[in-house]
């Protein structure tokens, strides 16, 4: 099964962490899930079984606007516990729902996200 | 009616977050907008302003006397406006002013003025509405980390006001690398999580205990970690926006700020 990711991040936050954190994660999520993972542009996000849009840090919530009429429902926010990525999930998702759609914040432990991940894919999402 | 400032226009990364001023007035507030430049030359005015003898001597003293302009620079328009509240679009002084309104924010709230980061109007009612009820300085935070299965919550942020604080120190901001960010030690005591969505016809009202504070990397500089009473999956599936204001409380004060929210006609979600 393939998942492709479109990565927003603020350039408020330092790069170099944010590669190291999204790699971990990354490789990670391959070897628990057997999936391939790639980054890819906002047109081929849905060239896969499933498309998660990663936010990679606070400040990003515009770069989401910039892309949000390209995507498709639900939207799936794949989210790290550092640099404020978090919150920028839920100001993004609160605008989401606002706008009558449907979406979900991917986001805890490791382990929680890889088996949502394998359930999201299942669902062919 | 009582008057609060929005000084600059709200960050452009608030994209759930902008508020019809004409609603807000079922709060009795008046909300007007002020020019950032406006604080940008009343921070630039107290150039001479001596540093008060209190502050942690630890931290570079340039730094420190050019976020006490700020906070300066803030009295002025406290005082020129007749504010009760204000909120700035703060990141535009990390170019104009290379420095932050972290400590001038930590300051005016513990002097019962609500001031709250990024020009974030929902922030600033809710932390007037917990002012009014409870009478209580409020911390506005990040949720940062969530732990599903034990129900803890991580939330940070680069001030908060210093009469919450057992004890304080100052670091610089955390995105920025610059000026001032409070890292504040705040009490591990029982706390209500509040917020009103952008249409101020919901809104959140959880519980929790302090457990911990924290000095992690890669968070704002202020950081607290909550057991939250009940369900946290409101924070990843049903969201009213980003900040949440948290404030000391226990069920009376729980009560007391939910009754006051159904009066004004809002509806609980969480």
């Amino acid at each position: 099964m393939k998942v492709n990711i479109y990565p927003i991040v603020s350039p408020l936050h330092n790069s170099e962490f944010m590669e190291r954190e999204t790699s971990r994660l990354l490789s990670y999520l391959y070897k628990r899930t057997g999936m391939e993972f790639e980054e890819v542009g906002i047109d081929r996000l849905y060239d896969a079984d499933l498309s998660l849009i990663m936010v990679e840090s606070g400040g990003s919530e515009g770069y989401f606007l910039k892309v949000h009429d390209k995507l498709k429902e639900p939207i799936i926010l794949l989210t790290f516990g550092n640099s404020n990525s978090l919150a920028a999930s839920m100001e993004i998702l609160t605008y989401v729902q606002n706008a009558g759609e449907k979406g979900e914040i991917l986001h805890g432990s490791d382990e929680y996200i890889a088996s949502r991940i394998i359930e999201l894919a299942k669902e062919g999402k | 009616m009582k008057n609060l400032a929005v000084i600059g226009k709200p960050s452009d990364w608030l994209i759930a977050s902008s508020v019809d001023y004409d609603e807000a007035k079922k709060f009795g507030v008046n909300i007007i907008d002020v020019d950032i430049k406006e604080l940008e030359e009343a921070s630039l005015a107290h150039i001479e302003e001596p540093l008060p003898g209190d502050f942690p001597p630890s931290f570079n003293k340039e730094e420190t006397r050019k976020a006490y302009q700020i906070y300066m620079g803030l009295k002025d328009l406290v005082s020129k406006y007749d504010l009760s509240g204000l909120t700035v679009r703060c990141f535009d002084l990390l170019s104009s002013l290379k420095s932050t309104s972290c400590l001038g924010f930590a300051l005016l709230n513990a002097e019962g003025i609500i001031a709250t980061c990024e020009g974030d109007v929902p922030s600033m009612l809710s932390m007037f509405l917990v002012r009014e009820t409870l009478n209580k300085s409020a911390f506005q935070a990040n949720p940062s980390r969530i732990q599903t299965d034990t129900g803890e919550v991580i939330f940070a942020h680069c001030t908060l006001p210093l009469d919450m604080c057992s004890s304080y120190s100052f670091m610089t901001h955390y995105e920025s690398g610059i000026g001032i960010g409070v890292r504040g030690r705040l009490m591990e005591r029982k706390i209500l999580i509040f917020r009103m969505d952008r249409y101020l016809k919901r809104f959140v009202l959880l519980s929790g205990d302090i457990e911990q504070n924290l000095a992690l990397e890669n968070l704002c500089r202020s950081q607290i970690q909550v057991k939250v009473d009940g369900d946290v999956t409101y924070f990843l599936k049903r969201p009213l926006g980003n900040h949440h204001i948290i404030v000391y409380g226990e069920r009376k004060e729980a009560e007391t700020l939910s009754n006051r929210l159904k009066e004004l006609g809002l509806e609980r979600v969480s």
